[in-house]
């Protein structure tokens, strides 16, 4: 409408026309991203946050997949933006042509005087909304983008930090067993709710499972509504150790920039040793000492001399094999662990998955898989627009190397909280999926079960009822489990 | 001459018709899940008209 008006007087340069066509190919690149990314991501896009991450994501990627399929991603991105470019400029063109003859104008003047007027309606109710009206505008998603990434930067946000101080626990129930809080990297609802990802699983749950029991562990489990979806690990271990519930960066640094107890404090002060196995790190990681562990074995630490699996490299069984050489000089009297370990092997796009060693030392080596073993591991590259079998065959293995773990240690005295830290994106969750993973505890120590089934978990693999809250409940529920305390803010 | 210029004005608006519908198309697309494929089901583009 406004360009028959404008037309009325003036003739459009070729140059306006171009210009036309730059903001319609960027208008169709931001309706291209605000539809996939709550199909594929499982969230809208938040420029304030995405745009930090997108570097390593885009890295992560690169490294995942061969170095030819980028270069043809590339250059197929490229064609298809040239391309946009021509075919739009043509049709700017044509509709530049037809406003410079009167009747066109009048014409095209009427189509989209009418069509605004059914929008007004359809925007008042007078029509029903849906996808055979007017869709959304691409201008409000890019509106809203300016407003995320402005809002941060022009008003201060006015958090307060909420979360249970001091944290204390005597840990009686527990006292002397190792503790392992496991994050399973992407381990989501929907491994139980997608039928054909729950039924890929089956199989090896159900070996999961049996080897818990052999191992003479209880298992009981039940759902937690992660903070994140798809991503953003960390705000989910800062959610469960620190009992805040974390749902952004800027929630993060506040709670990271005060002096608070953590999940780890009261492991600290009744003699245990915490350490943090951590395979994905590669740069500093100063959360550690905020949370108050004592040795950190991030990547380099861990040295791992095999071959690279993806762009994490370290397969998690390793992380598991290093950590007992780490811990090879132990004796009886030597200071219980707490370990925190974070797994990677089941990170987007969840493969190459590496197979499962059932000789263990051989981690530890520079050839740690036979040959045709690790051939085929390697050329089951994932497919990045059907992950589900890449998940499954990530998170099998994430239940055999733990499974292998167990077994390695049968008779040993230790509590082990697997949690997922999120669903994974949504190309695997679908669209729309709930944000819940699911969390086990596995223990010898049978005075911890009856706490944690009076919060609501329920005994075996699978959780059966609703999620018991945010994540960051966990900490007290679990504090709680593990003995007695005397601290107020612990109690529900 | 009015035939001549009939003509053109049908010509152009048998042109413009395509060029609209593509325009429009272009920004009112759909995903299809789990997929990079977008689908149009006939929605329209308030932005275009204006």
């Amino acid at each position: 409408m406004i360009l028959a008006a404008v037309g009325a007087y003036w003739q459009l340069s070729r140059n306006s026309l171009r210009c036309m066509a730059i903001v319609w190919v960027l208008m169709i690149i931001g309706r291209f991203a605000d539809v996939t990314a709550p199909s594929l991501y499982g969230r809208e896009i938040n420029l304030y946050w995405d745009l930090r991450h997108l570097s390593g994501v885009a890295g992560m990627l690169a490294a995942a997949a061969p170095k030819r399929a980028v270069l043809e991603a590339a250059a197929a991105a490229l064609v298809v933006l040239m391309t946009l470019y021509a075919v739009v400029r043509w049709a700017v063109g044509r509709i530049g042509e037809s406003l410079e003859h009167s009747l066109d104008r009048r014409i095209l003047g009427i189509l989209a005087t009418l069509a605004i007027l059914v929008w007004a309606a359809q925007k008042l109710e007078l029509i029903p909304e849906g996808r055979r009206g007017f869709a959304p505008t691409v201008s409000r998603a890019y509106l809203r983008q300016a407003r995320l990434l402005l809002e941060p930067l022009v008003f201060r946000r006015n958090l307060t930090v909420k979360g249970p101080q001091p944290i204390e626990s005597d840990l009686a129930h527990i006292r002397g067993a190792d503790v392992f809080l496991i994050f399973i990297e992407s381990y989501g609802a929907v491994s139980y709710e997608r039928a054909d990802i729950a039924e890929g699983l089956s199989a090896s749950r159900s070996r999961f499972q049996s080897d818990i029991q052999a191992a003479g562990f209880n298992v009981v489990s039940a759902y937690v509504d992660s903070p994140t979806f798809g991503g953003g690990s960390w705000l989910a271990h800062v959610s469960i150790l620190s009992g805040v519930d974390v749902r952004d960066d800027d929630m993060n640094m506040m709670v990271m920039s005060q002096k608070r107890d953590t999940f780890v404090t009261p492991f600290r002060r009744q003699g245990y040793r915490p350490v943090a196995i951590m395979p994905g790190l590669r740069q500093s990681w100063p959360e550690g000492a905020f949370y108050g562990f004592n040795e950190i074995y991030g990547a380099a630490q861990l040295n791992y001399q095999g071959p690279p699996f993806g762009w994490w490299i370290i397969p998690d069984q390793f992380a598991l094999a290093r950590l007992d050489a780490l811990d090879a000089a132990r004796t009886p009297s030597s200071a219980p662990l707490f370990v925190f370990f974070p797994t990677i092997s089941s990170h987007t796009p969840f493969g190459p998955t590496p197979p499962y060693q059932p000789d263990w030392p051989r981690m530890l080596t520079k050839n740690p898989y036979d040959a045709r073993d690790l051939e085929k591991a390697l050329a089951l590259d994932p497919a990045l627009l059907d992950l589900g079998p890449s998940y499954v065959r990530a998170l099998s293995y994430t239940y055999d190397s733990i499974a292998g773990y167990l077994k390695r240690h049968l008779g040993r005295d230790s509590v082990y909280i697997l949690v997922g830290d999120h669903q994974p994106p949504a190309a695997v969750s679908g669209v729309g999926a709930a944000w819940h993973v699911p969390v086990h505890v596995l223990t010898t120590r049978s005075q911890v079960i009856a706490p944690l089934l009076d919060a609501g978990f329920n005994r075996g693999m699978r959780p059966e009822s609703a999620p018991l809250g945010p994540m960051n409940k966990l900490l007290p529920i679990l504090l709680r489990a593990f003995g007695d305390h005397s601290s107020e803010s612990l109690k529900e | 001459m009015a035939r001549v210029a009939m003509k053109q004005t049908l010509q152009r608006l048998v042109v413009l018709g395509p060029a609209i519908v593509l325009l429009n198309t272009s920004v009112t697309f759909y995903n299809v899940w789990p997929t990079l494929a977008v689908n149009w089901y006939g929605s329209l583009s308030v932005e275009l008209a204006v």
